[in-house]
């Protein structure tokens, strides 16, 4: 019996270390939002849905605009739409130490969405990775992410890469036949999503007080990221008041709301018609850094 | 709880060190120290159940308990008889016996009938007559593992009844041989005569088992979580849209979900009997390399052994088996099958699966050919010969239909997803995601490791053969592509049955 418990504990040491050094050294690649928790609290961030995780580079802003070192903690969809769980993980993923920070926070009308039952009872099951992550800034190795969180197979590094700074980098050049292709299933996924989805009052008033707690850290801008073209229209006819609810909260806040959804022509997307191809990340990250510099005045 | 949870991970240990430290050396003269030691096996695998829904337990528990009372009871009738008479003579002892026993069977069956059937058959029914069945439909929940438990329940009733064992009236070992944490939703579908000894005297730790325990554990979750979960993303989007899938996708969900079935159920037998041997209990074989079968017949000797050995010995052999008649051979090997089938589940789909396997099955029984494979292919060989490899292809493509038609939800969709395979765009690029496709090298390697280790009872067995500390490299590496290669767990599709 000692002999098997020696074997087994020595067994499963070596591989918990081996495991813990692959997940060190090679933390970008494990999984999209692995990086986000393993970084210690940030003064400047990125907020959003992945949208802004995969468009927003914070290496872009930081050469930009001086003395900003900013940090992508947007995640996705599912995850980071305006609310509770959202304002409780920017909560305590934030420094507040400081106050000259910068924060840009991008919006959509899916952000400000939620699935409500036939009793009108709004549900957040799918906020679970920031509901469960109590951890959210471990140095080096987050443990709770990797047993809880991580159910993705290790394909993942041939389609992303997570950047030290959150930004999540994908590995999808331009496909214009594709993006063309998958134009009929996007129309489809959308309007199957926006029958079940509808404004939420509660995300609404979330992302009133989480600009208020920003503001008391620094400075706030809301965004609102272009998309392709055909997904703007659907957007528009689907949410004609959101544009109009966003600059009330600006002008509530006393913060600027830089609306870039009409400058879709200018970016190339993935097939999906949601996200900036890499090199447009950077084009539009220049683009924003451009419209914020005009408002900050230098 | 999964197997393949992280409650698993820390429930699997604390049960061992209790179960051997506390119930074993810590009470080593302790006079009650057995019973104990099954109360606390009872307890844990009560909590491993109910962790699912403890509502569930009073059926487990209601079963043990009447199929130990058939037991006791059948003693009791025994006990009864003039001094002098034979027992097996006695026609009054054989008729109370055969009572006790029917009333076990029909009681077993009527709950299992109740939970897995009830709706199946009143909603065909009404269908059959064009009326409405919703208002007496159950609609209840399946409960996990109930055919499982059951028909190990019934073999403890049947054996005592034919006096391939003698009734135990320590109902406490007996609970412990229905519930057995380790197979108890998935089996191996555990024989009284095998299992239940086990419980009834003092258990040894044994290194060596133990060791080979934790590496079938090992190989079972390379199996589950590397090979079956990862096919399950490539099978699901497959099936859901099989209608517009060109006819490649269609294959490669159909081999693919060969895979899935084989590494999900084998994977999970793997753990249950190398978890069994960490408490030094010895479970079945419940397979033995099925795809690498030379015809329909192996293949059946290989796959899901405790379930077909229990069809053949509860019902195939007393139905007359294959020592009678033609038409009888080929009437007892329809109703094996078809229950079979129907064990699987209350769907039509599971009924022609089983009679698609009889209809391959009958000419093999009938030209007498169904044992002409009872050794391991290319024995003593490296590698197999060609007729050796065609044999095998064509078995295996024969299995992968019938799996076609298992996992469909209705026959309509069988029917269109096995006719759609026939089309030129069979050797068009199959239209699943290529990352999804990643799984294909370690499908590779589940065959490849198997293969070498086919007259193995695992996957891992001639690893022992290592030099020790390539072992534990090798150890290493499994653990790590488990780590790496998890997608969000999924129960074991035999949990459903």
């Amino acid at each position: 019996m000692k002999r098997f418990l020696i074997e087994i504990v020595i067994e499963l040491v070596f591989s918990f270390v081996v495991l813990s050094l692959i997940y060190i050294t090679y933390n970008a690649y494990i999984d999209p939002y692995y990086n986000k928790f393993i970084t210690g609290k940030q003064s400047s961030m990125i907020f959003g849905t992945s949208r802004a995780n995969i468009g927003i580079r914070p290496d872009v802003i930081n050469s930009r605009l001086e003395g900003v070192c900013i940090y992508n903690y947007a995640f996705n969809g599912h995850q980071s739409r305006w609310g509770e769980t959202y304002y409780n993980s920017i909560e305590k993923k934030l420094d507040k130490s400081r106050s000259d920070g910068l924060f840009i926070l991008a919006v959509d009308p899916t952000s400000i969405n939620s699935v409500f039952d036939k009793n009108g009872k709004e549900s957040f099951a799918r906020e679970k990775l920031l509901k469960k992550m109590t951890n959210v800034s471990t140095p080096i190795i987050n443990y709770q992410y990797i047993f809880n969180e991580i159910n993705n197979p290790i394909y993942h590094i041939f389609t992303s890469k997570a950047h030290d700074d959150g930004f999540l980098e994908l590995y999808a050049p331009y496909d214009s036949a594709g993006f063309m292709n998958n134009k009929k299933t996007m129309i489809t996924t959308f309007n199957n999503s926006q029958a079940k989805e509808k404004v939420s009052q509660h995300r609404l008033d979330y992302l009133n007080r989480t600009i208020d707690l920003l503001k008391n850290y620094g400075s706030v801008y809301l965004v609102r990221i272009p998309t392709a073209e055909y997904i703007r229209e659907l957007e528009d006819s689907a949410f004609p008041d959101f544009d109009n609810q966003m600059i009330d909260i600006a002008e509530h806040s006393g913060i600027p709301y830089i609306n870039c959804k009409n400058n879709s022509n200018l970016y190339k997307y993935t097939i999906d018609g949601n996200h900036f191809v890499t090199d447009d990340s950077f084009n539009f990250t220049n683009d924003l850094c451009d419209s914020i510099v005009k408002i900050i005045g230098y | 709880m999964l197997f393949n949870s992280i409650e698993f991970m820390f429930f699997l240990p604390v049960v061992f060190l209790f179960y051997w430290f506390v119930f074993d050396k810590f009470l080593c003269n302790y006079k009650h120290k057995l019973l104990l030691q099954n109360a606390f096996v009872v307890v844990a695998s009560y909590v491993f159940y109910g962790w699912w829904d403890w509502r569930f337990l009073l059926l487990i528990a209601f079963t043990s308990l009447c199929s130990w009372l058939s037991g006791v009871l059948m003693q009791k009738v025994d006990n009864n008889i003039d001094v002098g008479e034979a027992i097996s003579e006695s026609k009054s002892v054989t008729r109370k016996r055969k009572i006790i026993t029917a009333v076990n069977i029909v009681l077993n069956l009527a709950i299992l009938s109740t939970f897995k059937y009830y709706d199946f058959f009143v909603t065909e029914f009404a269908k059959l007559f064009h009326l409405s069945a919703d208002g007496i439909l159950l609609k209840v929940i399946l409960p996990v593992g109930i055919s499982f438990y059951t028909f190990q329940a019934l073999s403890y009733s049947i054996d005592v009844y034919r006096r391939k064992i003698e009734p135990t009236k320590d109902i406490v070992a007996f609970f412990a041989f229905i519930s057995f944490f380790p197979q108890l939703v998935a089996g191996p579908i555990e024989r009284a005569t095998n299992l239940l000894p086990q419980f009834l005297k003092k258990r040894e730790f044994d290194y060596a088992s133990s060791i080979d325990g934790c590496r079938q554990i090992l190989w079972g979750l390379f199996k589950k979580v590397v090979v079956a979960d990862n096919c399950a993303v490539v099978v699901d989007q497959v099936f859901a849209d099989y209608a517009n899938m060109p006819a490649s996708s269609l294959f490669v969900g159909a081999l693919f979900f060969a895979f899935q079935i084989y590494g999900d159920f084998s994977g999970y037998s793997d753990i249950a009997i190398g978890t069994a041997k960490l408490f030094g209990i010895n479970l079945m074989q419940n397979f033995n390399m099925p795809y690498f079968s030379r015809d329909i017949a192996e293949f059946w000797r290989r796959w899901h052994i405790s379930l077909n050995t229990w069809f053949r010995d509860y019902v195939y052999i007393p139905l007359g088996g294959s020592r009678t008649t033609k038409a009888k051979i080929v009437r007892n090997t329809f109703v094996i099958f078809l229950l079979s089938g129907l064990w699987h589940g209350a769907n039509w789909t599971f009924i022609a699966w089983g009679a698609y396997h009889a209809v391959l099955f009958i000419p093999l029984i009938l030209l007498g050919k169904n044992r002409k494979y009872t050794n391991t292919v290319a024995e003593g060989r490296l590698l197999p010969s060609i007729k050796d490899i065609v044999m095998m292809t064509l078995t295996f493509m024969f299995v992968v239909v019938g799996w076609i038609i298992f996992r469909s939800e209705n026959i309509a969709e069988a029917w269109h997803y096995i006719s759609g395979l026939f089309d030129m765009s069979l050797f068009s690029m199959p239209s699943v995601p290529k990352r999804d496709l990643l799984v294909v090298p370690f499908i590779g390697l589940l065959i490849v490791v198997e293969w070498f280790n086919r007259q193995g009872k695992h996957g891992l067995y001639g690893v022992e053969k290592l030099p020790y500390w390539s072992r534990y490299i090798v150890y290493t590496l499994i653990i790590l592509l488990i780590f790496f290669m998890r997608t969000t767990p999924k129960a074991f599709i035999y949990f459903q049955f």
